[in-house]
């Protein structure tokens, strides 16, 4: 290159080889302590997971635990999800804890839990509108009976008896029957997601709204399966 | 020069990308006008070379914010040397530290021979403003244009300023016993 200014070009510099590899290194450091690049800020990012949490995680999560029953992972899940849909359907919380009745039935398991759900169940089905939900627990109610009877086992706790005040644990054991083989307190401990005892609330009775008596029969499968949710 | 494809324009994309084919390229095309340009601002070669190493590193940092050709590519490296190089004469003149000493944090075994001492001190006569102007006109070769753009001044103030730049150093230069064509 000309240049007016020869006495510059001392100053012209070919960089060595081995100043070449040490930069190139540094270079390379850079490039690789580089962080991952999101397409979206952190802001967005955590806007766009809640988003995706309570428009799909947790309608994902409330159809999951659907069929959940005390002591499942989900089941606080559908606890938590039940007030929500109540409000599009009054008798969603019944129909859950009859169907959750009739499902610890099925699986045969210990009288306690049987107890509890029997209660909760009674304690949901007072105030529905639907005859059906009362006619359901009322058969597992006879079906608990003929099943005891078939053991000889005669605790069953009399359908309008109301249990001892106090008895967290819902034992169905008639205070004066020695020959209960129902659990009582400890045998099964009281899970957290008990709904709490209403004192005053009787139990319910086989006097449904129509002042009808259910009878004892085989479980209705072709029960109340429709939800009618219609909270999307 | 405007109008016709700059040699980096091919690796832009990739230095966005942070790809190391593109930097390297960009590297090789840009490392010794840079060190040249660093040198001749601050006349202790590990030092320049320690500037532009440190101007690269930043290009990897704000590579996707590199917009342009491949001009701006190397318009962006002169300009992040021209400001290093600045700190750099501005801490030396704070610490008064001559240009011949080695500054700290130099190390041993990247030894150089200085610059011829009339030269240092020809250029150093010279502001800081125009010792930028010499050295990218006259040592690295960029045109009055580019120049404007590294400096962030407009083209004839670049001009203007470099005629009169041309005029000391000349006249510098003719003091330190420096006669014409000397080398």
């Amino acid at each position: 290159m000309e240049t007016r200014f020869p006495e510059l070009r001392e100053l012209e510099i070919t960089v060595s080889d081995e100043t070449r590899d040490r930069q190139w290194v540094a270079i390379q450091q850079a490039i690789a302590a580089v962080p991952e690049v999101h397409p979206f800020p952190l802001r967005r990012r955590v806007a766009l997971w809640a988003a995706a949490v309570f428009t799909v995680g947790l309608p994902a999560g409330a159809v999951a635990a659907e069929d959940s029953i005390p002591g499942d992972l989900l089941y606080p899940v559908k606890l938590a999800v039940e007030p929500v849909r109540a409000l599009f359907d009054s008798d969603v919380i019944a129909v859950h804890r009859v169907e959750e009745l009739e499902e610890i039935v099925e699986l045969d398991a210990s009288p306690a839990e049987v107890d509890r759900a029997l209660e909760r169940a009674d304690d949901a089905t007072e105030s529905v509108t639907s005859p059906e939900l009362t006619q359901r627990v009322e058969r597992v109610r006879q079906m608990l009976r003929d099943r005891r009877a078939d053991v000889g086992d005669v605790t069953d706790r009399p359908v309008d008896r109301q249990p001892p005040a106090g008895d967290e644990a819902g034992t169905t054991t008639a205070p004066e029957d020695d020959r209960s083989t129902t659990t009582t307190v400890g045998d099964q401990p009281a899970t957290t997601d008990d709904p709490p005892r209403d004192s005053d609330s009787g139990p319910s009775t086989t006097q449904t709204r129509d002042g009808t008596t259910s009878t004892s029969g085989p479980r209705d499968d072709s029960g109340f399966r429709d939800e009618g949710s219609t909270d999307g | 020069m405007t109008t016709t494809e700059h040699p980096l324009d091919r690796w832009v994309d990739g230095v966005r990308r942070r790809s190391e084919d593109a930097l390297r390229a960009v590297y090789e095309q840009t490392v010794d006008d840079l060190t040249s340009f660093a040198y001749g601002m601050l006349h202790h070669r590990p030092t320049a070379e320690d500037m532009v190493q440190e101007a690269f590193v930043e290009l990897v940092r704000a590579a996707d914010s590199i917009e342009g050709s491949g001009r701006s590519i190397r318009v962006w490296l002169f300009k992040s040397v021209r400001f290093r190089c600045l700190d750099e004469l501005r801490r030396r003149k704070r610490q008064a530290i001559p240009s011949d000493r080695l500054p700290d944090g130099g190390t041993e075994d990247r030894l150089y021979e200085p610059p011829d001492p009339r030269l240092q001190k020809a250029l150093g006569e010279l502001s800081s403003r125009h010792r930028v102007l010499i050295v990218l006109r006259h040592v690295v070769g960029l045109s009055g244009e580019e120049i404007a753009e590294v400096t962030g001044a407009t083209r004839t103030a670049v001009y203007g300023a470099l005629g009169r730049a041309e005029r000391k150093l000349r006249s510098a230069l003719d003091r330190a016993g420096y006669e014409r064509g000397d080398r």
